[in-house]
């Protein structure tokens, strides 16, 4: 008997995040986490629009140089990049 | 002599790179054809391995992941798939071609055709796969490929014409894009992916911490440039010998025959028996590499430091892919050509495996302090363009040149 | 802590530091995440298309319990850094299947499998 499928995280990254208005905002690339006491808890979604997906790791503090790739993923995040609270978040 | 067995492990990873039996066949052919004229070809190619085995062997040493690691975690398990494929195809096609080599070399030997050998040696190479320890094998074969010394040796007593390393033009009867695919090739198999996947597993296998950063980078600077002067030995004896006569280099008999024109018999039968421990070493090198990669990508168990019942899904990839390559070669399909049409691959692997690495090389979540100056930086980025350049060239000169006819 | 970036696809290493596999999805409670998924079971749907299919399939069909994917509870997770380091032993966790099948059927009964090298 297949125990019951309880949901996973790959169920939500790469879907389209939707506003309150329906409006898309972007694809779920990532999803936050602050260190909860049994697990980690989920507390936003990063969005990006455009057909970024993996992103090398730049959107983190630890990502160094290159400079030329870390100036042109920063480039690219600043401009498609937002988060949305996991209270907000809408998925389609 | 300890220190020299603990450079052992950058002398077999560089003599898989250089002098493996597809190099030896076509870095004597560029020799035949063009003189001296690819040297230059074999710089650029060391200079780029040593860069990012240094940064592979690095993050191995701080981190303690190998390379194909890397490429799974910042590439995602899809990109990471088209890589795992290309790598896998263009090392067990050159595990083939060294098993061939091995039986070529035996064949010389004792005059045995070769496709009786290759069963043989496919056993040898197993049962030393599963039985001996990876220190072993690597300071064995590591060492008795330095054998091949004597062909570098004998370019000089043959005194090659070093005035023309610097005419960088294809000679009368040749033309461009047969140069540049000669000049492709030579770079694609010195920074042949399987390299930075053994000598960073290799490190792991070996137990390296940020303590062995000297040792990873003291193999990376003494074996890498080392089998290229390795691989410059067949470039310059086959260029002084052939290219003057305008005879085509096609087998493994003519590459180490200078050898036995400069030191007679003696000079032909260390280069035979060099070439034999090359080949068994690059044999070793690339089907442990298969067994790496695929164990890395699943995150299998892997490893000679585990016991075979500990790591068994990795002993399964290591045995399948010697059955594989030894099936190829039953077709009595030529097991050289087969590794000039991996170049194809090349074009994905090369870039999938380079790229991750320069990435995580700068990222201070895994090295630290440890991570790329700016000098590694700029060489890695020009590397990387190199390769791609070099990635997208090679398959319009495949067919233009009808693989350098 | 970036779930995808710094957990997915992440290898696990036992408190020894032997493989035990990739973070290859994360199970949800709501907003918590309360296990690691490693295996080809949970690869598969990650793959997508018919080859991610036949990749779970194929896992499934070794898994004769029907467990589903290798489920890590994250409370045995010790620390997170270039490697998932867990807090206990290999041996305490479910086996995975191929490697356990290949043990008693095909790798392990080679004379040899047992030693050390």
């Amino acid at each position: 008997m297949t125990p019951e499928r309880r949901p996973r995280v790959s169920d939500l990254l790469g879907r389209t995040a939707v506003g309150r208005d329906g409006r898309p905002l972007g694809r779920v690339v990532d999803l936050i986490a602050e260190d909860g006491a049994d697990g980690p808890l989920i507390t936003a979604a990063i969005v990006v629009r455009g057909p970024w997906g993996r992103l090398l790791g730049y959107e983190r503090e630890e990502a160094g140089g290159p400079w030329l790739l870390e100036t042109a993923a920063g480039l690219i995040l600043r401009r498609n990049m937002t988060t949305v609270p996991w209270s907000a978040l809408r998925l389609r | 002599m300890k220190r020299l067995l603990a450079v052992t492990l950058g002398i077999l990873t560089a003599i898989g790179g250089f002098v493996d039996i597809g190099d030896i066949v076509s870095t004597s052919e560029a020799g035949a054809r063009f003189g001296l004229s690819h040297a230059w070809v074999l710089v650029v190619g060391v200079v780029g391995i040593c860069v990012y085995a240094e940064m592979a062997g690095r993050v191995a040493a701080v981190s303690g992941r190998p390379v194909f690691d890397l490429v799974r975690e910042r590439l995602g398990p899809r990109v990471a798939l088209v890589n795992l494929v290309g790598s896998y195809l263009i090392t067990v096609a050159t595990l083939g071609a060294e098993i061939g080599g091995v039986a070529l070399a035996l064949q010389l030997l004792n005059g045995a055709p070769y496709l009786v050998w290759v069963p043989l040696v496919a056993v040898v190479l197993w049962l030393a796969l599963w039985r001996v320890r990876f220190e072993t094998l690597e300071r064995v074969f590591g060492l008795a490929g330095l054998a091949l010394i004597v062909v570098l040796v004998s370019a000089f007593s043959l005194r090659p014409a070093f005035g023309t390393v610097t005419h960088l033009t294809p000679p009368a009867g040749e033309n461009w894009p047969t140069y540049w695919f000669f000049a492709i090739a030579l770079f694609a198999s010195a920074m042949t992916p399987y390299e930075v996947f053994f000598f960073s597993s290799g490190g792991v296998e070996e137990h390296w911490t940020p303590r062995d950063l000297n040792v990873s980078r003291v193999n990376v600077f003494v074996g890498f440039p080392l089998g290229g002067l390795l691989a410059f030995g067949f470039l310059a004896t086959s260029a002084t010998v052939f290219h003057p006569l305008g005879v085509r280099v096609d087998t493994l008999g003519q590459a180490v025959l200078p050898a036995g024109l400069a030191y007679g018999q003696i000079g032909l039968a260390l280069a035979i028996v060099g070439v034999f421990a090359a080949t068994f070493g690059a044999a070793m090198e690339t089907s442990l590499s298969a067994g790496y990669t695929v164990a890395q990508y699943f995150g299998w168990a892997w490893g000679k430091m585990l016991r075979p019942r500990r790591a068994t899904r990795f002993h399964l990839v290591v045995l399948v892919s010697i059955l594989v390559a030894v099936a190829a070669l039953l077709t009595t399909i030529d097991p050289i050509q087969l590794t000039e049409y991996m170049l194809i691959f090349s074009a994905i692997a090369l870039p999938l495996t380079y790229l991750p690495i320069l990435v995580v090389a700068n990222d201070r979540g895994y090295l630290g302090n440890k991570v790329n100056g700016r000098f590694a930086n700029v060489l890695g980025l020009v590397y990387l363009v190199i390769v791609v350049a070099a990635a997208v060239a090679a398959i319009p000169l495949m067919v233009m040149t009808g693989m350098g006819g | 802590m970036l779930l995808a970036f710094d957990l997915l696809d992440r290898q696990i290493v036992d408190r020894d530091g032997t493989p035990v596999g990739k973070v290859d999805d994360l199970e949800l409670d709501g907003p918590r995440v309360t296990a690691l998924l490693t295996g080809q079971q949970a690869l598969g749907p990650r793959l997508g298309g018919w080859l991610g299919r036949w990749v779970e399939t194929s896992a499934a069909r070794l898994d004769v319990d029907r467990l589903g994917p290798r489920r890590i509870p994250y409370d045995v997770v010790a620390r997170i850094d270039s490697a998932v380091h867990l807090s206990v032993r290999l041996e305490i966790l479910d086996p995975a299947p191929l490697e356990r099948w290949l043990d008693d059927h095909a790798i392990g009964r080679i004379p040899g499998a047992d030693d050390d090298a």
